[in-house]
């Protein structure tokens, strides 16, 4: 067996004990994600050559979503790519996946995470370089209504925590456990940023009002 | 129950992401990428299995050499 056979079954069950797993209120996994063949086992993952199969199953489901949460996150243009990159590691790390069901948090963490480096690395290099053209972040708000744009122009102020903390809690609708996964931190700190991210948001609104 | 300032974020979240549409080809695109990687996973490993069969062959004709030599 080379190494561009696909793997044996067995090894298709192995699971990382290091992955951060959630499923989101309201996402559902529907057995079309275990691949092109029904599985005779319940909660059995589908072979590695069935990933691809699952995968586009996984991108119909989630993507507009998961685009969407990027967004909201502070990504901006890099949305696509941060998307496109949770798909590929869900690609790359396919058979280490617990459960099928797992599909939806892992992608949901990683692009929280990437999200997070992402805008991290920009406001290092803004800081060293000339500040870019706002003509892409407007792009969005600028179907939004005045009160609207005074809301996500406060939320862009927030530290990235605090406005991960407040998208997940509040646009997401998930649990403080849910979020803690999403974020890998703890729910004491996710019930922190919660609260400071909506004190300082009241105060940024309650600001630019006066 | 929601003070004021919730209901005008979770407003201003879901306006700004009904704005947010994805690409049509937007699959197309995510689909290549992948496939890309992991073909470049496998033509890495592929290159890194054959160096190590040849620098263990470089080197097991050497020890044999050296042997013979030393007869």
């Amino acid at each position: 067996m080379g190494i561009f056979a696909p793997r044996p079954a067995h090894q298709a069950g192995h699971a990382a004990p290091r992955m951060l797993y959630g499923v989101a209120t309201g996402e559902r996994a529907t057995p079309d994600v275990r691949g092109g063949r029904a599985s005779s086992e319940p909660g059995r993952l589908p072979r590695v050559d069935e990933r691809e199969a699952a995968l586009a199953v996984l991108f119909e489901q989630h993507y507009e979503r998961l685009l969407r949460l990027a967004v909201l996150l502070g990504a901006e243009g890099d949305a696509e790519d941060m998307v496109a990159e949770a798909f590929c590691e869900l690609h790359r790390r396919w058979s280490k996946l617990r459960t099928p069901d797992a599909a939806g948090g892992y992608l949901r963490t990683t692009v929280v995470n990437l999200t997070r480096m992402r805008i991290r690395r920009r406001q290092i290099m803004r800081r060293h370089l000339e500040p870019p053209d706002e003509v892409q972040s407007a792009e969005h708000s600028v179907l939004l209504r005045d009160d609207q744009q005074a809301v996500v122009k406060a939320l862009k102020k927030l530290p990235v925590r605090q406005r991960e903390a407040l998208v997940l809690r509040y646009w997401l609708d998930l649990k403080e456990a849910e979020i803690a996964t999403a974020m890998g931190i703890s729910a004491g700190a996710v019930k922190s940023h919660t609260s400071r991210g909506m004190a300082a948001l009241k105060n940024v609104l309650r600001g630019d009002s006066s | 129950m929601s003070t004021d300032e919730e209901v005008r974020l979770r407003d201003a979240l879901t306006g700004l992401a009904d704005t947010v549409r994805p690409a049509p080809d937007a699959f197309q695109l995510v689909e290549a990428r992948w496939r890309w990687r992991e073909l470049r996973r496998r033509v890495v490993l592929s290159a890194v299995v054959i160096l190590m069969v040849a620098a263990v062959t470089l080197a097991g004709l050497w020890a044999l050499s050296r042997g013979g030599q030393g007869i």
